[in-house]
């Protein structure tokens, strides 16, 4: 261990260790443009330069590395490296960098996305100066490129730091970008018609300091200033990474990742992100409904409850030969702790499975074809998970009556004929109760549609393939009478007479836990922020770390 | 101009030109030293290195379409647009502009009426300004193509030019 | 007096020279048979390194010393590399080389590459020295034919080849590590330093770099010797140099000398005096990257020592001559154009900076300048100088600086009668 003073703090570091990751971890701001913990070193912005004793010139903290030396040469009798960080020089370098670094840079701030979350306007404000003394034409080139189905591209923004470069070589390692043309006139271009579609482009407009690299969707949307955020986990495979809800009036505006060592490193794919359009114009029920004929009988909660349960009267005492229940991966550990103990009460003990739905492969970086985020801990639950893309038909086969919990087989079978055979399974059922968050095909074949919120809608917690457990927030509040599958079955319960846990989030994640022993001791608060490993986890898959 | 497209097909597909190529590759100790060397060889038959070649290399030696792009782009001897015939390279930096590389280039861009950047309407002449040349004690120097003259004075410049056909 | 030396041009003028029979009927590759029979690996190095031949390239770094840094295991790969990509304007003696005596630098690569016990030589040449490529490639068949190049040289077990590698038009390439790039393919952007080429090299190999001139100096100081070698020139700069003298001269060209000739005498003795008869106004010493100097500052010896007394570097040797006709301002202009044309853009200092140097440049030029332009262009070269991946931003900030601290009074004039003072002189020309 080397002894290294920055500033005025003595600082243990390991020899061989990056300054600058030494000098973040322990608090100490310096300015960076090209560094990033999960690409390799540049050094090319010259903004992390300090002052480090023996050397003749600043040095960029991202590029030196940590060095002991023999006792006889150490600095102060103890010291391996002396580090400054805002000596007069340093903050003359910095100036004198930022300065440079904006003589060219557009005055776009007034319309650019990045405005408040712009590292070249952070510094500019923090380390700058206010005034410019560049009076000439900037050099122009070209602005608003479609970069790719979700990546716009403004090249005179751009601070030419090569992180987007340097993603696509050694991240995802499509290599669609490269530098072009020379000095000043150096340009991020793609080669001829290619554009920037692997499935991670959007990690690009993450990185990119400034506003050179920025999302379609998100484009001319909301200040981030204004956005409410939340910490969660994305839904959409078995990975469930770490991801920020930026929200604005009740409206998810766009997804960002966070980076979860344990999960997905800095990164997401855009599928996961993209959600953000797929649930637009989504048709959803405000309360549950009895279907009569063509039209839906309306009931809130808690009233619902008794009505549902009189609709139930006519069936339960053929449960445990006529009712599949079919919950989902979509479930999070306390709905699904939910249906075990409702099914004691209310259908005979009957389990359910989850299905298995894959869609393509694993890839080498995020994407899982298990495109459901809590599969593991249904079975760790000790729920049956079927076969990988095992037919639902199959699971309704000799069945009269069926639940069905936030799966849409109907919508997801591909195959017509297969589709018919399922439609014609479903509408032969003297029962079906579909509870989903959105009204879908199979839920508009249903007797009974009990609506739960989103995914985003519900505090939840769940468990990846990895075995990692992480906690969902909830990032919007859904109408009152979407409930969450757990509060529902409390309140179903009460409606029976039998004892119930309380319907909110802590006394379900307390069942949870009586279950799972090796959670007994856990606290909500050590799920934060980047969950926990539990044992018997799939140790030979990647864990996305950086 | 003419069929550009036409010419790299025709290129890529005469079985001679593969050959150079692959001994080309051949003669390094690894190929990627080869890109640079290919690319000298396309801007020497094409006259430019249109993307058709970029791709083709890109792939014959195992990179990315946009890093042949990046260095064909870097280079100031690659073009991607067709140059004349000849190339005019006039020698702009300090001791030729001591010499009279002003007076020389402001004759060439009279006599061919283009300039700097420019290429005569019948496809004979581009005219580029360049730096040093590496024979500052011959200015003001002028390459046409590969062949350097040096000391050229205007009425040399329009000697030079009457000889090329 | 410094007279003429002919120990590195020898060759030069002699019919035929390039041929390898027409260079070994005048003693060459002696030197190198004496290396591979009668001396040790270790022995040449030592010799070199005695002889502090100082890299001509124009970093001036000892050669021997440079050698020894690479790592000496015998499983690992060591590379040479010759620096041909003779691109620093005011410079053109590398050319002189390796188009009339290229045997003279193979033999020194060969030598070389027996000392260090290197695999083989990347041989980058810039791309508009076609010719000299051709020449240097024919030199190199001729040694294979001969077997002093390949497998088993001579019979001393050595293996050693020499791949000549064209640039394609990139001054930043001249550059150690943006050379390397280039070589594997890349675009000429330098890498960060440490890893040192010694360490980490073309293809992640540990390399060595030399200039042409250097390798040409090889053969002499085995054939005679470390100590006949410091005999020559001083102890800053021994050996004997090739200077080569531009612009404003009466007789422009490469003067081979001792290293620590004067300024003076290179220009009045050697040159020939001023073109046209007229006063010297202003001499850049060594290569546009060195800092200028006024007239009265020529009586230094050229060597590191010598030039750094009146606040310039030795460099290149590359002495580019402006007599009292010369705007001082137009000068900066075309030295500024030529960094920001070449500059390869990777770092924001030398990337953003040379260009607002150039626009302020001009507008003085123009008479378009600004009171506070002199003192806001030597704020940015403060800011570009030692903030940089590699030495170009110091090569534009460091002269750009001088012409405008050692002319200040001529740019003030730009500024305050919104023209230049000679806008009504003619300035020499050869044509």
């Amino acid at each position: 261990m080397a002894l290294i003073r920055i500033d005025d703090r003595e600082i243990e570091a390991p020899a061989g260790e990056n300054l600058l990751r030494v000098a973040l971890k322990n608090g100490i701001a310096i300015p960076f443009f090209c560094y990033h913990p999960a690409l390799s070193v540049v050094g090319q912005c010259r903004m992390c330069l300090v002052k480090v004793e023996g050397a003749p010139k600043l040095l960029p903290a991202c590029s030196t590395l940590v060095a002991e030396l023999p006792e006889d040469k150490k600095f102060e009798g103890k010291y391996d490296m002396v580090v400054e960080t805002a000596s007069e020089e340093v903050k003359q370098a910095q100036r004198g960098v930022l300065e440079l670094q904006l003589i060219n840079h557009p005055l776009d701030c007034p319309i650019c996305d990045q405005a408040g979350e712009c590292m070249l306007q952070e510094y500019a404000y923090e380390y700058g100066d206010s005034s410019s003394r560049m009076e000439f034409e900037k050099v122009h080139s070209p602005k608003r490129v479609d970069f790719g189905p979700h990546i716009v591209f403004d090249s005179e923004r751009c601070i030419k730091c090569t992180r987007c470069i340097r993603f696509c070589r050694e991240i995802t390692k499509t290599n669609e970008l490269t530098m072009a043309h020379r000095g000043v006139w150096n340009e991020i271009q793609l080669f001829h018609d290619r554009k920037l579609d692997n499935p991670y482009s959007l990690c690009t407009a993450d990185l990119c300091p400034v506003g050179a690299l920025t999302s379609k969707e998100f484009r001319f949307k909301e200040r981030v200033w204004f956005l409410a955020s939340a910490n969660s986990v994305c839904p959409e495979c078995s990975r469930g990474c770490s991801a920020r809800y930026d929200t604005y009036r009740g409206e998810i505006l766009r997804l960002v990742p966070i980076d979860n060592p344990k999960v997905n490193g800095p990164w997401m794919c855009d599928y996961g992100r993209l959600l953000t359009e797929r649930i637009k114009g989504i048709e959803r029920l405000d309360m549950p409904a009895f279907r009569r004929g063509s039209s839906l009988e309306r009931h809130p909660w808690p009233a619902f409850a008794g009505k549902f349960l009189e609709k139930l009267s006519f069936y339960r005492k053929d449960f445990k030969k006529t009712l599949a229940v079919i919950l989902s991966g979509r479930m999070t550990l306390e709905e699904l702790i939910a249906y075990e103990t409702l099914s004691e009460a209310l259908f005979s003990d009957v389990s359910g499975t989850a299905p298995n739905v894959t869609r393509g492969e694993d890839d080498d970086l995020l994407i899982r074809k298990e495109k459901r985020p809590n599969l593991e801990g249904a079975r760790r639950l000790g729920i049956a998970v079927s076969e990988e893309n095992a037919a639902v038909a199959d699971l309704l086969k000799g069945k009269k009556t069926a639940l069905i919990v936030r799966e849409d087989p109907l919508g997801d079978v591909e195959d017509e004929e297969a589709k018919a055979a399922l439609e014609k399974a479903l509408t032969g059922l003297d029962l079906l109760i579909v509870a989903d968050d959105a009204l879908t095909e199979t839920a508009k074949l249903a007797h009974v549609v009990i609506p739960l919120p989103a995914w985003h809608e519900m505090e939840g917690t769940t468990v990846n393939f990895l075995g990692t457990l992480q906690k969902t927030a909830r990032v919007l509040i859904p109408p009152r009478n979407r409930k969450p599958f757990y509060e529902a079955a409390s309140l179903l319960l009460q409606a029976e007479g039998v004892e119930a846990p309380g319907g909110s989030f802590g006394p379900w994640f307390s069942k949870v836990k009586e279950r799972i022993p090796e959670l007994s001791e856990l606290r909500v608060r050590d799920l934060l922020p980047h969950g926990v490993r539990l044992a018997g986890g799939d140790e030979s898959a990647s864990g996305g770390e950086a | 101009m003419s069929d550009t497209h036409g010419a790299a097909i025709e290129l890529l597909g005469d079985p001679g030109f593969q050959m150079e190529i692959d001994e080309l590759v051949g003669s390094y100790p690894k190929k990627e030293t080869a890109l640079i060397q290919a690319l000298h060889l396309c801007q020497a038959k094409l006259r430019h290195v249109p993307l058709e070649f970029q791709a083709f290399i890109a792939d014959r030696l195992g990179m990315s379409p946009a890093h042949v792009k990046g260095v064909v782009t870097f280079y100031e001897m690659f073009t991607e647009e067709p140059l004349g015939k000849y190339l005019l390279q006039v020698c702009g930096t300090l001791p030729c502009m001591l010499a009279g590389s002003e007076k020389l280039l402001a004759h060439l861009e009279s006599k061919l009426g283009i300039r700097p950047g420019g290429t005569t309407k019948d496809g004979k002449f581009s005219l580029i300004t360049v730096e040093c040349l590496a024979c500052c004690d011959g200015g003001p120097a002028l390459m046409v193509n590969e062949t350097l003259h040096r000391t050229v004075s205007t009425e040399d410049a329009d000697r030079i030019l009457s000889e090329l056909d | 007096m410094a007279e003429l030396l002919q120990f590195l041009t020898k060759n030069v003028g002699v019919s035929n020279s390039t041929h390898v029979d027409t260079y070994m009927g005048n003693g060459g590759y002696e030197p190198m048979m004496k290396a591979l029979h009668k001396m040790k690996p270790e022995a040449v190095l030592n010799e070199v390194k005695a002889s502090n031949l100082k890299g001509r390239g124009g970093a001036g770094f000892p050669a021997g010393l440079k050698w020894s840094f690479l790592p000496k295991e015998k499983k690992r790969i060591r590379y040479l590399v010759c620096n041909a990509d003779e691109s620093e304007p005011g410079t053109f003696k590398d050319r002189l080389l390796i188009e009339n005596d290229p045997h003279l630098v193979l033999e020194g690569i060969i030598i070389a590459g027996w000392a260090t016990q290197a695999k083989g030589c990347f041989f980058y040449i810039r791309g508009e020295m076609p010719q000299g490529a051709r020449i240097f490639r024919k030199a190199v068949d001729q040694a294979y034919n001969k077997g002093f190049l390949g497998k088993n040289i001579l019979g001393s077990g050595f293996d050693f080849d020499v791949w000549v590698v064209r640039g394609a038009g990139a001054y930043i390439c001249g550059e150690e590590t943006a050379l390397m790039n280039s070589v594997e393919g890349k675009r000429g952007e330098p890498r960060l330093k440490p890893p040192f080429p010694a360490g980490y090299g073309v293809y992640g190999e540990a390399s060595n770099i030399n200039n042409v001139e250097t390798y040409a100096n090889i053969p002499y100081i085995i054939e005679k010797g470390a100590d006949w070698y410091k005999s020559i020139g001083s102890a800053g700069s021994p050996g004997p140099r090739l200077f080569g003298v531009s612009g404003h001269v009466k007789r422009p060209g490469v003067y081979e000398l001792p290293g620590d000739v004067t300024v003076r005498e290179v220009i009045f003795k050697h040159a020939g005096g001023i073109l046209g008869d007229r006063e010297l106004k202003a001499v850049i010493p060594g290569g546009s990257s060195t800092p200028v100097l006024r007239s009265d500052q020529i009586d230094v010896p050229m060597d590191p020592d010598g030039l750094g007394s009146v606040g310039s570097m030795s460099g290149s040797a590359g002495v580019i001559v402006m007599n009292d006709t010369v705007c001082m301002v137009k000068a900066a202009v075309n030295l500024a154009h030529f960094y920001t044309h070449e500059s390869c853009g990777q770092c924001t200092p030398c990337r953003e900076g040379t260009h607002w140097l150039l626009d302020l440049l001009t507008r003085i030029e123009s008479g378009e300048g600004k009171p506070g332009d002199p003192d806001l262009i030597l704020q940015i070269c403060d800011n570009i100088q030692a903030r940089t991946i590699c030495p170009l931003g110091d090569a534009c900030a460091m002269p750009v600086r001088s012409f405008v601290q050692q002319f200040r009074e001529e740019f003030e004039e730009h500024i305050r009668a919104g023209r230049c003072p000679l806008h009504a002189v003619e300035m020499t020309t050869v044509i």
